[in-house]
């Protein structure tokens, strides 16, 4: 599987994209929110770990976005997110579109299995 | 008849050396003055004078404006015309204005004089100079207005204190939970041999330290996190059917293993088939919050913690009991406080960070239960709450 993580923290993406290549998926990774937004239009992922808490340009921005582009749901996006965004605001997102979301801090079952439920659906 | 002439004339001598002395007093005690009827100034004793600073001359054949200070309103002097005009007697404190500008207070008794015909022919105003008591009083009462405004802004500095210090333990969970992702990716990465490789007995020993206290580290700030949550009223329940008997089997088989490593026993009672409808994975953080507690507090190899959730009269009723160490009625009626524990040899023993009951009371009566709990020192504890009926099915 195509796997493209976008996080603005250089840790945790290293961490996650760590995880996504050892699991044997190639992998993208951007640590710019636009540079990321850019990313999933133009080119073809199997799933996108998103984060949600960026500056200027949050990953909540990314997903209105792509749900004005129409094709939200085909990207396959799961939000990472920490308890910083209330439970209502993900239900919103979740409407907007969006696969799913894992909470902070995730362990590598967690990635591993949504990485296993995309890819088997 | 003579007689009685000179008995007349006696009582009338009487009579006017009694007026005599009531004179002299008023004169020495009290501030007197006399109106007619047009409220004019027809007699004022030498205290008035002293008073008002004015001359006999000066005040004789004036109203009483001549001394109005401006302090009340004119329905205050319309009110005391009522009663006097009426045959009433006014009892007041009058505030007034001396001839140098300065201002007295009288406390008055001003006396409507009627003639046989019943009709009012003057007004008698006798008072005493209360100005000293009255500025002390103001005084206090200025002093009173300034501490309440101190009060009362130290009040608001604490109260944007208080903000600004949930704002920081929202933002510091945030942060601290950042990087525990990578830490307990790494360390669950080490775990597995086939991704990074076969470690000797020793590194595994560490790898397993570093997991062990990510997830106590992660536990923590969760815990901070929830009890910031509850405290602002922002913590969401997702309220589904639970089905009870299979939550406490549940319950037992993720905490069996942890309370057989100290050589325990975990046992469910639980045999009534309940549904209710409720958040499960809160619940089920009370509970296990509940029986971790437990665990840390029960004897090794003969400690045992029983479980059950049956119907009762106030809903469903979730017990855990055990036979470790107990506490003391003044324990008790802290243990639901917030950051506390036995003493700092038990939390160094036990660790944790003293949010665990709290949390648990926060959640519970969030979910519209109660908590409470029985114990004697020495002979175990027994925590109970109940979920209420409303939310049974």
């Amino acid at each position: 599987m195509k796997i493209l993580i976008v996080d603005d923290d250089v840790e945790i993406t290293k961490a996650v994209r760590d995880v996504v290549k050892m699991a044997g998926h190639d992998f993208q990774s951007s640590n710019d929110p636009r540079d990321g937004l850019k990313l999933i239009r133009e080119q073809d992922q199997d799933m996108v770990f998103l984060d949600l808490s960026m500056p200027e340009f949050s990953g909540i921005d990314i997903i209105k976005n792509l749900a004005k582009d129409g094709k939200i749901k085909e990207k396959k996006i799961v939000v990472l997110t920490a308890s910083a965004v209330g439970d209502e605001e993900l239900d919103g997102l979740v409407e907007l579109g969006i696969h799913s979301f894992l909470k902070k801090p995730v362990d590598i079952d967690a990635i591993l299995d949504k990485i296993d439920e995309i890819g088997s659906s | 008849m003579v007689k009685r002439a000179l008995g007349l004339e006696k009582k009338n001598e009487n009579s006017r050396k009694q007026l005599l002395d009531f004179k002299i007093a008023l004169e020495e005690a009290a501030i007197v003055s006399i109106l007619d009827t047009n409220e004019k100034i027809t007699f004022v004793n030498k205290q008035f004078c002293k008073a008002s600073q004015y001359s006999k001359e000066e005040l004789l054949g004036q109203t009483y404006k001549i001394t109005y200070s401006g302090y009340h309103t004119p329905e205050f002097f319309k009110e005391i015309k009522n009663m006097l005009t009426s045959g009433e007697t006014w009892r007041g404190e009058i505030n007034n204005k001396a001839k140098d500008g300065s201002f007295y207070w009288l406390k008055s008794v001003i006396i409507p004089v009627l003639n046989e015909e019943k009709e009012i022919t003057s007004y008698i105003q006798v008072a005493t100079d209360i100005t000293e008591a009255k500025n002390k009083e103001e005084l206090l009462l200025e002093s009173d207005k300034e501490k309440s405004k101190t009060i009362e802004m130290q009040l608001e500095e604490l109260k944007s204190v208080d903000k600004q210090k949930d704002e920081f333990v929202a933002m510091m969970s945030h942060e601290l939970k950042t990087p525990i992702t990578p830490i307990k990716i790494y360390s669950s990465s080490l775990r597995r041999p086939k991704w990074l490789g076969e470690l000797n007995e020793n590194q595994k020993k560490a790898v397993d330290a570093i997991h062990f206290n990510v997830l106590r580290l992660e536990k923590i700030v969760g815990d901070l996190l929830d009890a910031q949550k509850l405290e602002l009223g922002k913590m969401k329940f997702e309220k589904k059917e639970i089905k009870v008997d299979e939550l406490m089997d549940m319950m037992t088989k993720n905490l069996i293993s942890q309370t057989e490593e100290k050589g325990c026993q975990l046992i469910n009672h639980t045999t009534e088939k309940n549904t209710i409808k409720s958040d499960a994975s809160r619940l089920a953080q009370v509970l296990t919050n509940l029986i971790n507690n437990s665990i840390d507090f029960i004897p090794k190899d003969v400690g045992k913690i029983e479980i059950n959730a049956q119907k009762s009269d106030n809903g469903l009723l979730f017990s855990v009991k055990d036979n470790g160490i107990g506490m003391s009625l003044e324990t008790q009626k802290k243990l639901f406080k917030k950051f506390f524990q036995t003493d700092t040899s038990i939390k160094r023993k036990h660790g944790g960070t003293g949010l665990g009951l709290a949390i648990c009371k926060g959640i519970v009566e969030a979910l519209g239960g109660k908590i409470w709990m029985e114990s004697q020192e020495g002979k175990g504890s027994d925590f109970y709450f109940t979920i209420p009926e409303e939310e049974t099915k």
